[in-house]
């Protein structure tokens, strides 16, 4: 099943910085880790996840830099700063709520009664 | 070279207003749609649909160039450009300003006896009469006045002093004073030597800036009274145009032809 997209576009801040937490990627590398981890569910446009990282960059939870990569070519890298860790940590405690809420609701039960 | 990534870089380029950002998001770009491109390729595709399906994957072109120029504002962008310049200027300007400190310290430990050397040498090509170092030093608020060397020759019956000034200044823009217009001298017998400034004819007491000698800490005059006064034993020079003295500086016609 592919993902809608609105569904999407919140949580890919959360997605590139969880992604960038195991260590510096370029763009293409963190597109093919997506695909490959999601089993082919989040297919995002590709070309939105650079106004992403640009954005990321200038709030300064990313810093870019170019490095050659194995294959001998240059490539832009992205690092996660400490801002970005923390950012990541909120976010993710933000989307473990949410997502209680929502199976919550699903199971049939308001959390308020359970 | 027109194919799908150069199309597809020039229409997210062409969104966003900044140019100087335009060639690290094309270079960005590009690299993904390579890697893209090449995986697809790994796969079995051909160059030419894996160029195709790789631009196809990356979405709405303008879409992503909108977004990007919005991060990319040419407002900040060139404030930020504008710092940088301003941030190498000043530290070419620190260099530059170590660099004369240096060269300061430089002449403070060679500097006069090269001046000397280099202002005997000039004035010897129309002076005889031997060079001697009189102590005159005067410590004013911006200014350490003082003279290097001094000659007396004799021309057709008339004596010249020839005096090399030194004067020193901490603050460069303080360089340059035009002094050799405006130093009076007067001898121990009543003379009056009047200034360039006091008599526009060829004054009694003038001189010349010494450009190739000087900093921007210290600056070098050659100078002359003439005639001096047979009788005179000394000379006090004095600079006191702009109102209060300036300065005095005695030199004595000591071991000269007169004494």
């Amino acid at each position: 099943m592919k993902a809608d997209k609105s569904l999407l576009s919140g949580s890919t801040t959360l997605l590139v910085l969880s992604l960038l937490s195991t260590g510096d990627k370029y763009g293409y590398e963190m597109i093919a880790e997506l695909d490959a981890r999601s089993d082919h569910t989040f297919t995002l446009k590709e070309g939105t996840l650079y106004p992403i990282l640009h954005g990321l960059e200038r709030e300064g939870a990313v810093k870019s830099y170019t490095k050659e990569a194995d294959s001998g070519r240059t490539r832009k890298y992205y690092r996660i700063t400490k801002k970005g860790l923390r950012a990541l940590e909120e976010q993710k405690k933000e989307w473990v709520d949410f997502s209680q809420k929502v199976n919550a609701i699903l199971a049939g039960c308001a959390p308020a009664l359970a | 070279m027109d194919g799908p990534f150069t199309r597809y870089c020039a229409a997210v380029c062409a969104q966003v207003r900044f140019r100087p950002d335009r060639v690290s998001i094309q270079s960005e770009l590009w690299d993904h749609l390579e890697d893209h491109a090449a995986a697809l390729e790994a796969q079995g595709l051909s160059r030419e649909a894996a160029k195709e399906a790789a631009v196809a994957a990356m979405g709405d072109p303008e879409e992503v160039g909108r977004a990007l120029d919005a991060l990319h504002s040419p407002v900040a962008g060139w404030l930020l450009r504008m710092l940088t310049w301003c941030t190498k200027v000043c530290s070419i300007a620190a260099l530059i300003l170590l660099f004369l400190s240096c060269r300061r310290l430089f002449l403070h430990v060679t500097g006069p006896l090269r001046s000397v050397e280099v202002w005997t040498a000039a004035t010897s090509e129309w002076a005889d009469g031997r060079v001697y170092h009189p102590t005159a030093i005067y410590r004013g608020e911006d200014y350490t006045y003082s003279v290097e060397g001094a000659r007396l020759a004799e021309k057709e019956d008339s004596w010249t002093l020839y005096y090399l000034l030194r004067v020193e200044h901490k603050n460069p823009w303080l360089r340059r004073p035009t002094l050799q217009y405006l130093i009076r001298a007067e001898d121990d017998v009543g003379n009056l030597y009047p200034c360039f400034r006091e008599q526009t004819w060829a004054g009694s007491s003038t001189g010349n800036f010494m450009s190739d000698i000087s900093s921007p800490f210290v600056t070098y005059y050659d100078m002359w009274v003439s005639p001096v006064d047979p009788s005179a034993t000394e000379i006090t020079l004095i600079c006191d145009y702009y109102g209060p003295r300036e300065f005095t500086l005695t030199i004595p016609l000591e071991g000269g032809a007169l004494s």
